[in-house]
């Protein structure tokens, strides 16, 4: 999807400040992002110039009280990468929107390290799972989850806390690659259950590719 | 407590009170009624119902002797009884001749009435008064209505006598309920103060043991501030004073009744750093138990003493399981005092301590297994 190393945002979100913000962070962005367009309705990623974005950062909690599932899940059926966020931290929000299909969670907490991290890897099919992600993955009690490994559940639990991927590797006695091998299997391993969906099904398969993980780990 | 007190006074003179009418009551019965009984059998037209009627009285007497003396109440066969008392007091005027009513024959007059305050003094005031005094209308009535009318001053003078010492009895019994209810009330007032001061005292032991941790850190930051020799310029001196508010307020934190104390007491420890411009996150992660008091001071006193030091920013999380609890600290600090050694946490809470730094960025956990 990214030509030349650039990756295209569309901003969903009701707040200027934010889209402000997030303009600022992509700018100074390496790789590069550029913001397309935004709007305060999920109207601005179905219309040109939002309509061919690579990426979508989608507000959950639009003018309603609702979370906005429901336009969440027109815009993941129709194959967009959708990264979520909003100000919602609680773990089922969360959960419901890995479910429906939403390429990472953000919450308005997490830094522009977090969310340019996440665009730019969105942009590429790559697995990324930002500490409040992580958060809600290791403390995952749904009977259909995906069963986590102690060592996994220890690795996410961790990233939550220091928000950085050496200290964790320092801590627990592992190489920065091992650590993030260990968080990005497990998001692989959320993308390939529950609601099928083809941007889930897009990165299942470049994990596989690159070899992350094989089939019969899934 | 003060129920209790109360039910102990009461009990205790209810039961002087029924010994005492039952001593009275016999004696009255054997010493007095039973050799008039024995002494004028010729001129009863009846002895046989006579001696019924001291029999039934006799029965009575046991009855409820045995109960005085074993202290139980007599519930209600005290009914019973009174109705067995007044069947005597009939069965025995009725079994003498009209005219012997008011001669020494006549051996019931002056014992009814104690039975009368046996069965019913410790029941109210008012029961055993109407027993005395339908007693003493039945008394006058049969007199009239046998047409012994002259007799009638006989009587009121022996009405006199009886009630004369009967009645004083009745009054005893009515000021000693009084007396029990001012006791209870005045014991009552006594436990109160009994508890306050108890309360008091452990309020005072509390402050205590509480002045005595702040003695040896926060008065002599506090002295020096007074005296002026503390040198506010120096960063470690500065760090040290807030440690020191810190600790105050969790120590506010401490004695709040909240859901997650924890969690509470762990704001505290944030609050200060975010009043100087610290932006901190204050996160959670999974379910965990509640540690004890001391085990939540030791754990969150590493986050506090960082966050003395932090600069800018500082992410504070607690990471829960069912083995334990963490509370982790990155902080952004300065440089001087992330080299500085933490101290080690007291050994009998169990709470280990980890440090990990990183440039500028400094990683604190405490942790705290239940398992332990």
């Amino acid at each position: 999807m990214a030509n030349n190393g650039l990756t295209t945002v569309v901003v969903v979100d009701d707040h200027p400040a934010i889209v402000s913000g997030l303009e600022a962070w992509c700018a100074a962005a390496e790789p590069p992002v550029r913001v397309v367009d935004s709007g305060a309705t999920p109207a601005v990623a179905w219309t040109d110039p939002g309509l061919s974005a690579d990426v979508i950062v989608f507000d959950l909690q639009l003018t309603g009280q609702v979370p906005a599932y429901a336009d969440l899940r027109r815009l993941v059926d129709a194959g967009r990468q959708v990264i979520v966020y909003t100000m919602r931290e609680d773990r089922d929000t969360i959960l419901t929107c890995l479910d429906l299909g939403a390429f990472a969670y953000l919450t308005k907490t997490e830094g522009p390290g977090h969310l340019v991290d996440a665009i730019q890897a969105a942009g590429r099919n790559l697995p990324c799972t930002p500490p409040a992600m992580a958060r809600a993955i290791s403390t995952d009690t749904r009977p259909d989850r995906p069963r986590l490994t102690p060592r996994e559940v220890d690795v996410l639990v961790n990233w939550f806390a220091c928000e950085s991927k050496e200290m964790v590797g320092r801590k627990l006695g592992l190489s920065v690659r091992t650590v993030n091998s260990y968080i990005d299997r497990v998001r692989i391993r959320y993308a390939n259950v529950g609601r099928p969906a083809s941007t889930k099904a897009a990165l299942v398969a470049r994990a596989i590719q690159d070899g992350l993980v094989r089939l019969d780990e899934l | 407590m003060t129920e209790q007190g109360r039910d102990l006074v009461v009990d205790r003179l209810r039961r002087g009170l029924r010994l005492a009418t039952l001593a009275i009551a016999v004696t009255t019965q054997f010493a007095f009624a039973l050799p008039l009984l024995v002494a004028n059998q010729e001129i009863y037209l009846s002895p046989a119902r006579e001696a019924l009627a001291f029999a039934i009285l006799t029965a009575v007497a046991i009855a409820a002797g045995v109960r005085v003396l074993r202290d139980r109440p007599l519930g209600r066969s005290r009914w019973i009884m009174v109705a067995a008392v007044f069947t005597a007091s009939v069965l025995a005027t009725t079994g003498i001749p009209a005219a012997e009513l008011m001669s020494e024959a006549e051996w019931s007059y002056g014992v009814i009435g104690w039975f009368g305050l046996l069965l019913l003094v410790d029941h109210s005031a008012v029961a055993p008064a109407v027993f005395l005094g339908a007693h003493t209308v039945v008394g006058f009535a049969q007199l009239i209505l046998v047409g012994q009318h002259r007799e009638v001053a006989d009587l009121v003078v022996v009405t006199a006598v009886v009630l004369g010492c009967e009645l004083p009895v009745l009054a005893a019994a009515m000021a000693l309920r009084r007396l029990a209810v001012t006791a209870s009330a005045a014991a009552g007032r006594a436990e109160r103060v009994r508890t306050a001061d108890a309360i008091a005292e452990h309020l005072h032991s509390d402050r205590r043991s509480r002045y005595a941790d702040l003695a040896t850190t926060t008065v002599p930051l506090l002295t020096d501030l007074t005296t002026g020799s503390a040198d506010l310029g120096d960063e470690r001196v500065r760090n040290a004073y807030a440690v020191a508010a810190a600790r105050l307020r969790r120590l506010f934190a401490e004695h709040d009744e909240v859901v997650d104390p924890l969690l509470h007491e762990l704001r505290a420890c944030v609050d200060l750093a975010e009043r100087n411009g610290v932006v901190v996150y204050l996160g959670t992660c999974g379910d965990r138990p509640t540690p004890p008091p001391a085990v939540r001071r030791a754990l969150t006193e590493p986050a506090l003493r960082i966050m003395a030091t932090a600069t800018s920013e500082a992410r504070v999380t607690v990471l829960g399981s069912p083995a334990g609890v963490a509370v982790s600290v990155v902080a952004r600090t300065d440089e001087v005092v992330v080299n500085e050694p933490e101290p080690v946490a007291a050994d009998d809470t169990g709470v280990t301590v980890t440090r990990l730094v990183d440039g500028a960025n400094v990683w604190v956990e405490a942790t705290w297994r239940t398992t332990d």
